[in-house]
């Protein structure tokens, strides 16, 4: 139990993996033959990525020339990072803070909602529990495109659309925010931790902020970093209920501007620095959150 | 009573924003113009320059069909409509039925007909009604390689006819070369070409909604293109694709069933090819001077425009002012719906453009703009229209029956959908 | 967790407490988890009635319509206009179609991708798993984006080194359609299934392992009839969350129907018809409709596949 519980699954050889082997020819065919189809699947992975990051070196003619796979003849990459953040009145940096605001505000208030709520449905006994919480999971289990349609309509009916909060507002809410975090708590806060912080005469919601909240940090911040993925990569949403420019995500700005490309094929160059500079940034920064977010899995208790 | 406090809260933070950007009362009135059409940036720049109380912030949003036309049923939905924004003719009729637009007859503005073409003020003017005031047309031409005409001994077609003929002796000389790229996705073609050949495909007459895309001269010209297509007389691909670029460069791809727009686009994905080219007048079904109208736009003004007095004055002033012209021909080709302005526009088109020096374009156009019949309607939602005709005309070359056929699936389609939306429907 | 829709195996011992700290919980539920509900039921609940009330209701005109729409009482026009359009089953075709070629591809390869970094023979796993998790932080609309140029002749390196050894690949047309969309699918979801199921072959008792060991089983023998059954649960999991995703077709072909050089429509896939119906065509009860049908499509098979994984488990 402990061993799950512990955030960051330490990586050393279990004993499974490192018994002392004589290894043969066969070994080493299987090793090679594994090892071989992993590499495939890591070079299938890399390359689009890898054609973003020629493709930010290019100027637009190079990028409709020959190879895909190689650097520019020049050096582009600062002239157009710098025209990526010109173009239309520098509106793209106005995106990316936009984005942002979503995907930090949204994910943070996701957490927050889900770890309250899967700690009550964990810690308390109250009529109905098992009802409402079916009902959090149907909520799982509905594709996020057909809610979004009806949730405009419904907004637009109180003019709501077109405004932070028609994207702010959706994204708030996680049911399988709720069902981790309803696991996190039953195996992370012991029952005899809230009895001694309640016997201390704390209120509820004290006790869920000092004692609760605290406890379940390492797996509130995957719910976070789960939602904020989400909402960063969250393209139909900001679709349907913007039409602002201003208020535009990074994805909706490219989209216009990649169907704006036959009137201007520079929109072309624009797009593909625009998405290297809205991806690269994240990977790099993510690589070292990732083994974090896997460790929260594992207590998630999905396996 | 959480969603009306949200809602409370929001119109809040919207009434203190709006209070924000409309400034002190006798600054300058702000007001926001939507549209894609290229060269509205150079429009508004001018405006600006030109006019003190009231400015102009435009906003580039997506070509209609590939979401420009959603965002502004959204927005007026929302009820942050923009002041003032493009409409293509097509969609003009459901615009208008569907609450998104509203009429400006108030503004006297039918002192202005004269201005247009009339067909083109037909299409701007519904019910009793006018809706908006036309800003560009695209009468059909025909762009020739006139270079390639004159090493293979070829003159430019009058009819139809003349055409095929054209297209075989072409066929004779150089067996690699077409006579032309046809797109039968383009459902914007498509119906230019059976206005032309004198279709009459919606009609609101009987004061219920009919449609009829098999009558003699829809099906003339349809079976027409099927036997170029048959015979491998033109190429059946998408225009300005690469394909497409790659013949024109090569000189296998010799004329363009095009609209004064298509200089623009030719001089930015061919531009070695400036000087090249000839303008005729599109081939016709009798050698009488007809053609169709295959793009432009209107000046409308949506439902919920916050400044609709000065809304119109821009729309007025662009749609009127050779100023406005002037400031477009850098960045576009299209020519004015007001044919007065013809002149102005090809003198500053020229100057600003070299690519279309020499090509008689604009003669040619305005003949071309006033030879277009005013008869022809458009049916209530012509945005899907258009979706499925592509998909139909698309789908037709090399299936049985082809462009015929596939534009007698489009009216059952249509038929369908109209009285599925709740449209009165006869035939 | 032997199901997602399952009641949590493990609870905590629930409140024993005396009267006077019950009323103090009871409020204390409503605290924590008032503010969640609210917003679910706004965010939900609400639209999913709202879309149901919709739906029972079409826009009426008179004559050529001029003076605009009314609404009118519609009983199940509306149902019986989606199930008998061209345009809605086909796209439910497809997607269903899309999904039985995408689900099966993508778990398999998760599997195998999972037991092969679970395994002492692969090396440099940790790389690996880096790797194959990348595309899961890049956004899809920028995957599509990039997908789209990869497949866009001009663009394409690809295209140009199948031409160079005389394979003429059409990516964005007829057949080979379906194909792109499941590739792009499959790499932006591979490696987060791949970790999904690696976690819980990372759980699984060493002692079991040993066992099978012990009794002469090998890498491959050990992995399908040891380790895969004990990950079972897992494999749902993800497979439930790839169906529902599937269903949710709409970045990728919207992107390709957008570039113009495809034979994607506006309205391939469902969520598609339900956008360009409430945005193309102002045709909101039509919009409500889809949307109410795309989700009874996923509740039936999410019932089906929680099932088909309880059955399984239970034996």
């Amino acid at each position: 139990m402990t061993d799950v519980l512990t955030p960051e699954r330490p990586a050393p050889p279990t004993p499974r993996e490192s018994r002392p082997e004589q290894h043969g020819s066969a070994w080493w065919l299987r090793r090679s033959t594994a090892t071989i189809l992993c590499a495939i699947a890591a070079i299938y992975t890399l390359m689009p990525l890898v054609w973003l990051v020629f493709g930010v070196t290019k100027t637009l003619p190079e990028l409709y020339s020959a190879n895909g796979f190689s650097p520019s003849a020049g050096f582009h990459v600062f002239d157009n990072i710098a025209d990526l953040f010109r173009q239309d009145d520098g509106i793209f940096a106005r995106w990316i803070l936009n984005t942002a605001g979503y995907a930090l505000g949204g994910a943070a208030i996701a957490t927050l909602l889900s770890v309250a709520a899967g700690y009550a449905f964990d810690k308390f006994q109250f009529p109905g529990r098992e009802k409402w919480y079916a009902v959090v999971i149907a909520g799982v289990l509905i594709p996020h495109t057909a809610i979004v349609v009806p949730l405009y309509l419904m907004m637009s009916e109180a003019q709501m659309t077109d405004t932070y909060w028609s994207v702010l507002i959706p994204v708030m809410v996680n049911p399988f925010g709720v069902y981790l975090a309803r696991a996190y708590s039953s195996g992370a806060i012991p029952d005899e931790l809230l009895e001694a912080a309640r016997l201390d005469g704390a209120s509820e919601l004290r006790t869920f902020f000092s004692v609760g909240l605290r406890l379940m940090g390492p797996g509130a911040l995957t719910i976070f970093l789960f939602q904020f993925i989400a909402i960063w990569n969250n393209f139909f949403l900001p679709l349907v209920m913007i039409t602002d420019n201003d208020l535009f995500t990074i994805g909706q700005g490219l989209f216009t501007w990649s169907s704006a490309d036959g009137q201007n094929p520079d929109y072309t160059r624009m797009v593909v620095v625009g998405s290297a500079v809205a991806t690269i940034p994240l990977i790099l920064l993510f690589i070292p959150l990732q083994r974090r977010w896997r460790a929260g899995l594992t207590e998630g208790g999905i396996r | 009573m959480l969603r009306r406090i949200v809602a409370a809260a929001a119109s809040v933070l919207m009434l203190a924003s709006c209070g924000l950007a409309d400034g002190g009362a006798d600054g300058p009135t702000e007001i926001t113009y939507w549209s894609w059409v290229a060269g509205s940036q150079e429009i508004v720049d001018r405006f600006n320059a030109t006019h003190d109380d009231i400015q102009v912030n435009f906003e580039q949003i997506p070509a209609g069909t590939s979401g420009g036309y959603s965002k502004m049923f959204n927005a007026v939905r929302a009820g942050r409509a923009p002041d003032v924004a493009t409409v293509e003719y097509p969609q003009m009729p459901g615009f208008v039925t569907q609450n998104v637009i509203q009429p400006i007859t108030r503004y006297g503005v039918e002192d202005l007909a004269g201005e247009y073409p009339e067909w083109a003020w037909r299409q701007a003017a519904l019910g009793d009604e006018v809706y908006g005031l036309p800003k560009d047309v695209a009468p059909t031409v025909l762009f020739y390689r006139s270079d390639l005409f004159e090493e293979y001994g070829l003159q430019p077609p009058t009819t139809w006819d003349e055409y095929r003929a054209t297209a075989e002796q072409l066929q004779e000389r150089n067996p690699e070369a077409a006579i032309t790229t046809f797109s039968t996705a383009d459902a914007g073609l498509v119906s230019s070409l059976a206005w032309q050949a004198g279709a009459d495909w919606f009609d609101t007459s009987t004061g219920t909604w009919a449609l009829e895309t098999d009558d003699p001269a829809t099906t003339r010209m349809t079976e027409y293109w099927d036997g170029l297509i048959a015979d491998g007389l033109v190429n059946a691909e998408p225009t300005y694709a690469e394909k497409h670029i790659n013949d024109l460069n090569a000189g296998t791809s010799l004329t363009l069933l095009a609209a004064p727009w298509s200089a623009a686009n030719l001089s930015r994905f061919v531009p070695e090819l400036a000087g090249k080219w000839g303008v005729a007048p599109l081939p016709t079904w009798d050698g009488q001077p007809r053609a169709g109208n295959y793009g432009g736009s209107v000046m409308t003004l949506p439902v919920g425009s916050p400044h609709p007095d000065e809304a119109m004055e821009f729309a007025r002033w662009v749609s009127t002012s050779p100023d406005a012209v002037e400031a477009a021909s850098t960045m576009s080709t299209a020519f004015p719906a007001n044919v007065n302005l013809a002149d102005a526009w090809g003198a500053a088109t020229e100057a600003a453009m070299p690519y279309v020096q020499g090509m008689n374009l604009t003669a040619v156009a305005r003949e071309a703009a006033l030879s277009i019949d005013p008869a022809w309607e458009w049916g209530p939602d012509m945005t899907n229209g258009f979706q499925r005709l592509n998909d139909r005309t698309g789908a037709a070359v090399g299936s049985p029956g082809g462009l015929t056929a596939a534009l007698r699936r489009w009216h059952d389609d249509m038929l369908d959908e109209m009285r599925q939306r709740g449209y009165e429907v006869t035939g | 967790m032997a199901s997602i829709t399952g009641t949590p195996g493990r609870t905590g011992t629930k409140g024993k407490g005396t009267a006077a700290t019950r009323g103090g919980r009871r409020g204390g539920v409503l605290l924590l988890l008032g503010p969640f509900f609210a917003l679910f039921t706004f965010t939900y609940i609400g639209p999913m009635l709202y879309a149901l009330w919709l739906s029972f209701f079409r826009d009426r005109y008179d004559g050529i319509g001029w003076d605009g729409p009314q609404r009118v009482f519609a009983g199940f026009h509306n149902y019986a206009r989606a199930l008998t359009d061209e345009q809605f089953l086909q796209g439910t075709g497809r997607v269903l179609l899309y999904g039985v070629i995408y689900v099966p591809l993508l778990i398999a390869l998760s599997a195998l991708f999972a037991l092969l970094l679970d395994t002492a023979i692969t090396a440099g796993r940790r790389f690996f798993q880096t790797v194959l998790f990348l595309p899961h932080i890049v956004p899809g609309l920028i995957a599509a984006i990039v997908w789209v140029y990869l497949y866009t002749p001009g663009l394409s390196p690809i295209i140009d080194a199948l031409d160079a050894i005389g394979v003429q690949a059409d990516f964005l047309n007829g057949g080979g359609v379906l194909g792109s969309l499941v590739n792009i699918a499959v790499w932006q979801s591979l490696g987060f299934n791949v970790v999904l199921i690696y976690v819980a072959l990372q759980a699984i008792p060493k002692a079991t392992i040993e066992a099978a060991r012990i009794d002469g089983a090998g890498e491959i023998r050990t992995a399908f009839s040891v380790k895969l059954p004990q990950v079972f649960p897992a494999v749902m999991v993800a497979t439930l969350f790839t169906i529902i995703g599937s269903l949710q077709l709409f970045t990728e072909p919207q992107i390709m129907s957008a570039s113009g050089n495809s034979s994607v429509t506006s309205t391939w896939t469902p969520n598609m018809l339900a956008y360009s119906a409430a945005f193309n065509s102002n045709d909101y009860h039509y919009a409500a409709t889809v949307s109410v049908l795309i989700a009874v499509l996923a509740g039936v098979l999410s019932f089906a596949v929680t099932t088909f994984a309880n059955r399984r488990s239970a034996r």
